[in-house]
């Protein structure tokens, strides 16, 4: 099989598991108290791993998949996880140039607040554009939220990390 | 950086403020709502099986609880028997009296809906399994069992559609306080709502209920948003407001009513 079919059956590969991955985003962890985001793991994974370029493909597509079970301006997701990457890669090429165990909970401290704040910037912004109205800024900093997508986000990625510590991808 | 990574920056970019700023036109309507249609089947499968899991989860490690709340409706059941063999009595009596005044009956149509996706860490909106296809049409007004304010559906699918709950801060609902009759404007902002637009020298009473006034021509009258929590008065203000303390658990609900007629 030529480079250019593997290619396509990987973009459509990853096209569906991202696709299903938002489906259990909305449907099973959403309604939970387990509240963290998947894509925004992901996307910490390969920022950290340095595949920027998978970081930048999720962030794009798992936006608009989330996008899909809101009620929010299509595509907000997408920008805000776009500009998530782009804030993510810098610190990690200026900051984090080795990965230990504290860039890995440091970068993800970093991901959760940044995620809120653009949330907040992208969706305040266009309700105030749009009829002069702003959420609050408390509802996206002042919750056990945080704490919890903070203590599962970091959890999840000293677990892959850990499994595959024989890989490539070791702390 | 490199400046490759800054080029796919841009680009990406650019197409995420394309999407948003196209965001009513045909191509990207027809994806959103052909990728709901194809999410949907998988949404209905998940949103049941995590029903049943928390049902369980919960049922195992609330043993005690559910006893002990078990021996105690049983109790208030059969007060209850009581008060409906009461209350079957004054229905009809009332019957009565609206037939003799020549009053209509407040009548209203409601379709059942399961709620199948959710909106990340926010209560501000959520997917139900209905859509134009049963009858939903967007503006339709969703509640819960009670009569409670849900939320309006906002985008309706073939087979599914998004309901905007009156925590979103698009959300506005011409209420009026239950007892002391003081009207005002509902307003989400987007995780709490306010009882915002009250005259100054009116003040609800804490912990009254907030109703749906009616004359919005958007709700209809008598659904209940919530009680006053705290009011807001200040002598620099134009308006009194009052925080409003919602009385369904929003993301707690499973199945919704829309209201059809």
């Amino acid at each position: 099989m030529s480079d250019d079919y593997k290619k396509l059956i990987y973009f459509f590969t990853a096209l569906l598991f991202l696709f299903f991955l938002s489906v259990f985003q909305a449907s099973f962890l959403n309604p939970s108290y387990w509240g963290f985001n998947v894509f925004l793991i992901l996307i910490l994974f390969f920022v950290m791993v340095k595949q920027y370029n998978k970081a930048f493909f999720i962030a794009l597509i798992g936006g608009l998949f989330s996008d899909l079970s809101r009620f929010s301006y299509f595509g907000a997701s997408a920008m805000a996880l776009i500009f998530l990457v782009l804030i993510l890669i810098t610190a990690r090429q200026k900051i984090f140039f080795t990965l230990t165990s504290g860039s890995v909970l440091l970068l993800s401290v970093m991901a959760i607040v940044f995620y809120r704040l653009l949330q907040w910037v992208i969706n305040g912004g266009a309700a105030i554009l749009s009829h002069g109205a702003f959420e609050s800024f408390s509802f996206y900093f002042w919750s056990s939220g945080i704490l919890t997508e903070l203590i599962v986000t970091s959890a999840s990625l000293f677990i892959i990390f850990k499994v595959t510590e024989n890989m490539k991808y070791r702390i | 950086m490199t400046r490759k990574i800054f080029i796919i920056f841009l680009i990406l970019f650019l197409i995420s403020l394309g999407v948003i700023f196209l965001n009513q036109s045909r191509a990207i309507l027809f994806l959103k709502h052909f990728s709901g249609e194809i999410l949907r089947p998988f949404e209905i499968v998940i949103s049941t099986g995590r029903n049943n899991f928390f049902f369980w989860q919960s049922a195992i490690f609330n043993i005690k609880s559910i006893k002990e709340a078990n021996i105690r409706l049983t109790g208030e059941n059969l007060e209850f028997y009581g008060k409906i063999a009461k209350l079957a009595t004054v229905e009809n009596e009332n019957s009565l009296l609206r037939e003799q005044l020549n009053l209509s009956k407040k009548s209203i149509t409601v379709m059942l809906a399961a709620v199948i996706g959710r909106d990340y860490q926010s209560n501000r909106s959520f997917v139900i399994d209905k859509g134009t296809g049963d009858g939903v049409k967007n503006g339709m007004i969703v509640i819960s069992k009670g009569e409670s304010a849900i939320g309006r559906i906002a985008d309706a699918g073939y087979n599914s559609s998004k309901v905007q709950t009156i925590l979103d801060a698009q959300s506005r609902i011409v209420a009026i306080t239950a007892s002391t009759h003081v009207s005002g404007l509902a307003r989400g902002l987007g995780s709490d709502i306010i009882f915002d637009l009250i005259a100054k020298d009116k003040k609800p009473e804490t912990g009254e209920l907030i109703l749906s006034s009616g004359t919005d021509g958007i709700w209809p009258r008598g659904l209940v948003i919530g009680k006053v929590k705290e009011i807001k008065s200040s002598d620099n203000q134009v308006f009194n407001t009052a925080n409003i303390e919602i009385t369904v658990n929003i993301v707690e609900i499973n199945d919704v009513f829309v209201i059809i007629k």
